[in-house]
C-alpha cells in the first residue's frame, strides 16, 4: 500500500477528499466518514422541545410552561429522576452529605470542598445511579460548607442574642443571606424561624470537630468546564461552579432534621442513619 | 426508519453542512440570543449540535449516551452566560465538556472507553457499500466502525474530527496535546483503519 501523506489524511478528515483520487482502501473509510456526518436524524433530534425547555429552567431563565422541576425532571433519565428525589426526600444531606442551598453562592467560603463527580473518595462514586443528579445538583446550586455553616451560625446567634430571631442579621451580608437560604431550603420542623431553629440544629449535631471535609479546596467541575482546554480563548466559559462542601457521612450524630425543599410534599423527610 | 432532517439544505458534504449546522453568521446570532434567553436560539443550537454530541457520546460510552448529552446541555445552559467566543470556540466547548463528562462516565462505571465496534470486519464492508445514509443504525454503525480496531487515542481523535467537526488545533487543545501530536495520531489512526480494509479484502 501506497503510504498515506499527511495532506491526505487532512482531506479525508476534512471531508474534502474526492473519492475517486484515494485507494480503495482509504475509499471505504472517507466513506464511512462520510455517513458519520450524515444530516441529522429525527432521532437526534426528537428531545428538542424538552432540551429548550431544561436550558431555560437551568440557565435561569423565565419558562412558558411547567415549572422549573418538572421540566429537568422531565428532561433527566428516569435514573436522575429517581436519584432526585432520594436527594430531595433526605434533603440531600444524606445522599451527597451536604447541605445544599436553593441559589447558588456567589462567595461562600468554600473550607472543605469536594467535586461530586470526579472525588474518588466521594460517596456518590460508589453509586452511579446517585451521581449522575447529584453531580447536576452540585453544579447547579452550590453548596455550604458544614464549617461555613457553623461559624455563620455562631455568628447568627451572637448577633441576634436570641434563639428564636426571625430576621437575618446584616441582611445585606452575601453570608447571611445564603444562610437564610439554606435554612429555608432545608428546616421547616418547627414553630421557631428557619435560621434560627435551623442554626440551632447545626449547633447541636455538629460541634467542631464531627465535620470533615476532603481538603480539596475550590475545584472545578469538569462537566462545565469551558475552558477544558489550555489557552482556549472563550476564557468566561469555564464558569464552573464552585465545587461542593460535604460533611463527612461517617460523622456521628448525623440525624437530619425534617426537612421540606421547595416543590416535595412536606413530611416527605428521612433520617440518615 | 428515522428519516434524514437536512436542516440547511444544503447536500451533506462537510460536517459543518452536513450535521444541519447553519452558518457561522446564524449560530454566532444563536449563541448571543441564547446568552439572552431565546428559546428560538436555543433550538437552532440544539438543532445544530445535538446530533454530533450524541455520535460522539454514544461512539464513546454506548447507550447512556443520551444522559450525559443531557448533562452536556445542562452544564451549557447553567455557563452559557460567561461564555465568550464565536460558533467555533462553542462547538470546542460542548464537545470538551462532554469528553469530560464522558471521562467521569466511565471512571464512575469504572470501564474503559467502547473502543471496538460491536461489529465484525465483515460488517465495515457492507456498510462501505451504501451509497447514503438513510437512517440512524447506519449512522451509528458507520461511527462505530471508524473507530473499529483503534486504540483510544486515536478513537478520541478521529470522533472529535470527523463527528465534532473540530480541527487540529482545536482537538489538541480539547485532548490538552500538541497539534503536531494530534496530526501524528490521527495520521496513524487513518493508516490502521485503512490497513483494517485492506485486509479483508
Amino acid at each position: 500500500m501506497d503510504p498515506i501523506s499527511q495532506e491526505t489524511v487532512e482531506e479525508l478528515l476534512r471531508g474534502n477528499s474526492s473519492p475517486q483520487a484515494l485507494s480503495p482502501e482509504l475509499a471505504k473509510v472517507a466513506h464511512l466518514m462520510q455517513i458519520a456526518q450524515a444530516p441529522a436524524t429525527s432521532n437526534e433530534l426528537a428531545g428538542s422541545h424538552s432540551a429548550v425547555e431544561a436550558f431555560m429552567a437551568a440557565g435561569q431563565y423565565p419558562i412558558s410552561t411547567g415549572g422549573k422541576e418538572k421540566v429537568l425532571s422531565k428532561f433527566l433519565s428516569a435514573k436522575a429522576a429517581i436519584a432526585a428525589a432520594a436527594i430531595a426526600l433526605t434533603g440531600g444531606a444524606a445522599v451527597t452529605g451536604a447541605l445544599v442551598s436553593s441559589n447558588r453562592p456567589a462567595s461562600i467560603p468554600n473550607v472543605a470542598t469536594v467535586n461530586p463527580s470526579t472525588q474518588g473518595d466521594s460517596p456518590l462514586t460508589n453509586s452511579g445511579s446517585t451521581s449522575t443528579l447529584a453531580t447536576v445538583v452540585g453544579e447547579n446550586q452550590g453548596m455550604v460548607s458544614g464549617h461555613s455553616l457553623f461559624g455563620l451560625c455562631t455568628a447568627y446567634f451572637a448577633t441576634t442574642k436570641s434563639s428564636t430571631g426571625s430576621s437575618v442579621p446584616s441582611s445585606g451580608s452575601t453570608a447571611f443571606t445564603q444562610l437564610a437560604s439554606v435554612a429555608a431550603a432545608n428546616y421547616t420542623a418547627t414553630n421557631t424561624s428557619s435560621v434560627a431553629g435551623f442554626c440551632t440544629w447545626v449547633l447541636k449535631n455538629y460541634p467542631p470537630g464531627t465535620l470533615s471535609g476532603h481538603g480539596k479546596g475550590s475545584n472545578a467541575s469538569s462537566a462545565g468546564s469551558a475552558n477544558a482546554s489550555q489557552g482556549s480563548s472563550h476564557s468566561g466559559g469555564g464558569a464552573t461552579p464552585q465545587g461542593g462542601a460535604t460533611i463527612s457521612s461517617s460523622a456521628p450524630n448525623m440525624s437530619v432534621p425534617p426537612v421540606s425543599l421547595p416543590g416535595h410534599a412536606s413530611g416527605a423527610s428521612s433520617k440518615h442513619s | 426508519m428515522a428519516n434524514i432532517i437536512t436542516t440547511s439544505g444544503k447536500t451533506p458534504t462537510r460536517v459543518k453542512e452536513s450535521m444541519g449546522y447553519e452558518s457561522s453568521e446564524e449560530l454566532i446570532e444563536a449563541i448571543v440570543k441564547a446568552k439572552a434567553g431565546d428559546e428560538h436560539a436555543v433550538s437552532l443550537l440544539y438543532a445544530a449540535f445535538n446530533p454530533g454530541l450524541l455520535r460522539f457520546l454514544k461512539a464513546r460510552i454506548g447507550s447512556e449516551s443520551e444522559d450525559i448529552a443531557s448533562e452536556v446541555w445542562l452544564a451549557v445552559a447553567r455557563n452559557i452566560g460567561t461564555f465568550q467566543g464565536d460558533d467555533r470556540d462553542f462547538r470546542a466547548w460542548i464537545f470538551a465538556t462532554a469528553r469530560r463528562r464522558s471521562i467521569d462516565h466511565l471512571r464512575r462505571k469504572a470501564v474503559r472507553p467502547r473502543l471496538s465496534s460491536v461489529h465484525d470486519a465483515n460488517d465495515l464492508s457492507d456498510i462501505s457499500g451504501f451509497d447514503s445514509p438513510s437512517d440512524q443504525l447506519e449512522i451509528d454503525e458507520a461511527v462505530a466502525a471508524l473507530i473499529h480496531g483503534l486504540n483510544a487515542k486515536e478513537a478520541e481523535i478521529v470522533l472529535l474530527r470527523v463527528v465534532a467537526g473540530l480541527s487540529v488545533e482545536e482537538v489538541a487543545q480539547v485532548v490538552s496535546k500538541s497539534a503536531g501530536s494530534v496530526r501524528v495520531i490521527q495520521h496513524r489512526a487513518i493508516k490502521r483503519l485503512a490497513n483494517n480494509f485492506r485486509s479483508k479484502q
